[in-house]
């Protein structure tokens, strides 16, 4: 089992390596690409199945992670009190998770095969080694078993993103998106890294076992500012990484990559990392209230200023940008407040729906010629079927309408909040879940209904890798609530029916109102979103604008004034002073050389004396 | 007062200085020659009162071996002497720099 594990776990890694290697021809870099990842999901159900199913490893009756097994690899720098163990941790949560980045992953490396197809052979090539080392460093990053592992998982998905958000290098918007994307995660890696650092403090262990298991909660117990701290600085770099309050702003610039990226990475994987995280340390969280509540309430604040921000966009693929940050905002306050299976449950549903819409969204573009904006397009359904449906079955789910797969996921979440007794949160996310509906049928009218409004001509049409893995992910964001039921009855947590209705109507009346609105696809319905108002929120209330103000302009005031009074004037003035020092040390001194044989004589006179006199003196 | 260690030490302190400032002072190479050798002497004569006042036949027979080296220093410095004056024709010190850097 180990073994395939492991499989799992390199086969990814290994086609990139190949693909960014060596040149081969497109069709081999093609299977290379997507090869590696049916392999490591072929290993992936194999690994699950050999376990005895996912519900083997179920969570244990006190909440901690009790049933799973570790495959040891190394231990890295083991000397007195600090080993760091390499191995890799299988159990029910790291298993949900392998499967979604596998299974969706492959889906989405198929459809890129066709979508990605314009590109020039060495671009191709550079694509799909950059999706396999994602997916790898993802695969790390939910198989490791200790903190360290897990950093370099974090870390390396980071910089995956980074290579595929500015895939498009030669233009500049993907470039300074890419590079904001980074930064930002960058800060999440800091608090993570300092995060560690406190656990192991408090601890003295790095691995799961030793900091989240009986003894890591011991050592802690009498700790528990640092538990805090720890718990805060967890969240801080969860954020980062699945773009919550406050270092959410890369994710909508991120979608100046391929639509397949945004598709893999900004929807279904790389921002539910955050998630994962939260979700392994729930014992930390668990025992630390201030944390949880903060962490929970900022995600929850997140989902509700998300989706208000998405219902004024006009830009489709910023639209479901939104939507995921919103979305990740129910799966951070779920297991952020202990509603572990109902978070990890949306966080399958929502890799579901959330690709297939983009998806969706990318056989749009195709067909327009790239064009982004709703204002642009109307009427598509006749000429794009496929994309209509799917967009519509992803709309369903994402919308909560009872009884696609968000439904289920999403209302395990409020569920759970409310009988935890987290009003506020619980607030924030109904009123989410009402807007949720709302903007994206607004998309889906705007979309599909009334008349073409865009100035291209409309070419459908396209490889048939581009359909059926849109197909795949429609029938599982149709009938996917099945899996999202099977997890959370598996590991503890019921159905909690009297939340349900409540969660029907939410998604109902937001759905009713869109489609009043937006029914017929008449684009004036959308007059109202041009208000001033509508630019304010477009431009996320202000906040873009508040960190140009209070961190880009001072940076930037900081780095250019270094730059003219350090590298043009002190440092030069300080290598040609040092210079000068130098020469005119020499000079005095090459005055002693003066060949005279009274002065050396004079000098070893002198010489002699002093030593004498140390000798004399120093002997006392 | 019977003549004790101090006053042999102290002439032996005189000598040396009188040498050293004949070498600091004076111009002609044989003259500098000549101060070396006095400073030589000097030591000399430190060494044996300091021997004959302990008892100690070790400074003695160490006096032999100055006076030897003492030689051997003379016999170097008037040959460089007599060949820098043929070579230069001068013996003034301050007039052979040649070494100056």
């Amino acid at each position: 089992m180990g073994a395939l594990a492991l499989a799992c776990l390199l086969l990814p890694l290994l086609g990139a390596l190949v693909l960014s290697l060596l040149r081969l021809p497109r069709r081999v870099q093609g299977l290379v690409g997507a090869g590696s990842i049916l392999l490591a999901l072929i290993a992936a159900v194999a690994l699950v199945l050999s376990g005895g199913g996912p519900g083997a490893y179920p969570f244990g009756a006190d909440g901690s992670l009790a049933h799973g097994f570790d495959v040891p690899l190394a231990t890295w720098a083991a000397g007195g009190t600090l080993s760091i163990p390499l191995g890799l941790w299988v159990d029910g949560l790291s298993a949900v998770f392998v499967l979604v980045i596998t299974g969706v992953g492959f889906l989405i490396h198929v459809y890129s095969l066709a979508y990605m197809a314009a590109e020039s052979d060495a671009d191709y090539g550079r694509y799909f080694a950059g999706m396999n080392f994602f997916v790898g460093a993802m695969l790390l990053l939910v198989l490791a078993d200790s903190f360290p592992l897990l950093l370099l998982g974090w870390a390396g998905v980071g910089f995956a993103s980074y290579l595929l958000i500015g895939f498009w290098h030669e233009r500049p918007a993907p470039v300074l998106a890419a590079r904001k994307a980074f930064v930002l995660n960058t800060a999440g890696d800091a608090a993570l890294v300092l995060a560690i650092a406190l656990l192991f403090a408090g601890t003295g262990r790095l691995d799961f076992s030793g900091v989240l298991g009986a003894s890591g909660a011991s050592a802690l117990a009498g700790q528990p500012g640092l538990l805090t701290a720890a718990c805060l600085l967890l969240f801080v770099a969860a954020a980062a990484k699945s773009a919550q309050l406050p270092l959410q702003s890369w994710l909508s610039d991120a979608m100046e990559g391929p639509t397949p990226v945004s598709a893999l990475i900004h929807a279904a994987t790389m921002v539910t990392a955050g998630v994962y995280l939260i979700a392994r340390c729930h014992p930390l969280f668990a025992a630390s209230p201030t944390a949880a509540g903060v962490a929970g309430t900022l995600g929850a604040l997140t989902a509700l200023g998300a989706a208000t921000v998405g219902a004024f966009s006009y830009d489709l693929k910023r639209l479901l940008a939104y939507s995921t940050m919103s979305q990740v905002g129910y799966m951070i306050a779920a297991v952020s407040f202990g509603a572990i299976a109902a978070g990890t449950s949306h966080v399958v549903m929502h890799a579901f729906f959330k690709a297939l819409l983009f998806m969706a969204v990318g056989l749009v573009m195709h067909a327009t010629g790239d064009e982004r904006d709703m204002r642009r397009y109307g009427g598509l359904a006749a000429e794009l079927p496929l994309a209509r449906w799917g967009f519509l079955a992803g709309a369903l789910a994402l919308a909560g309408i009872p009884p696609f797969a968000g439904f289920w996921s999403k209302d395990a979440v409020l569920g759970q909040l409310l009988s935890g007794g987290h009003i506020g949160p619980y607030v924030l996310l109904a009123l989410a879940a009402l807007l949720t509906p709302f903007y994206i049928f607004r998309a889906y009218y705007l979309t599909f209904g009334g008349r073409y409004r865009g100035r291209q001509a409309v070419h459908a049409g396209g490889a048939a890798s581009l359909r059926w893995p849109l197909v795949v992910l429609a029938v599982l964001s149709v009938l996917g609530g099945v899996l999202a039921v099977l997890l959370q009855r598996g590991w503890g947590e019921g159905l909690d029916w009297s939340s349900m209705g409540i969660s029907t109507v939410l998604a109902a009346a937001g759905w009713l109102v869109a489609w009043r609105l937006y029914g017929t696809g008449d684009a004036r319905a959308d007059a109202w979103t041009t208000s001033v108002l509508g630019d304010v929120v477009r431009a996320e209330y202000g906040w873009e604008g508040l960190w140009q103000q209070v961190l880009v302009r001072p940076t930037h005031a900081l780095a250019v004034w270094l730059r003219h009074s350090w590298e043009e004037r002190a440092w030069p003035a300080a290598e040609g002073g040092i210079a000068a020092a130098a020469a005119a040390l020499g000079r005095g001194l090459s005055g002693w050389q003066s060949g005279l044989l009274r002065r050396y004589a004079l000098s070893m006179c002198c010489g002699a004396a002093l030593i004498l006199l140390y000798a004399l003196v120093a002997g006392r | 007062m019977p003549v004790g260690l101090p006053f042999y030490l102290g002439l032996a302190a005189v000598l040396f200085a009188i040498g050293a400032v004949g070498l600091l002072l004076r111009r002609d190479a044989l003259v500098l020659v000549m101060a070396i050798e006095l400073m030589w002497n000097a030591a000399n004569l430190a060494l044996v009162a300091t021997a004959r006042y302990y008892g100690d036949m070790g400074g003695q027979v160490f006096a032999f071996v100055v006076i030897t080296a003492a030689a051997a220093d003379v016999a170097v410095g008037l040959a460089l002497a007599v060949l820098v004056g043929r070579a230069r024709g001068t013996l003034d010190a301050d007039q052979l720099k040649w070494l100056r850097g």
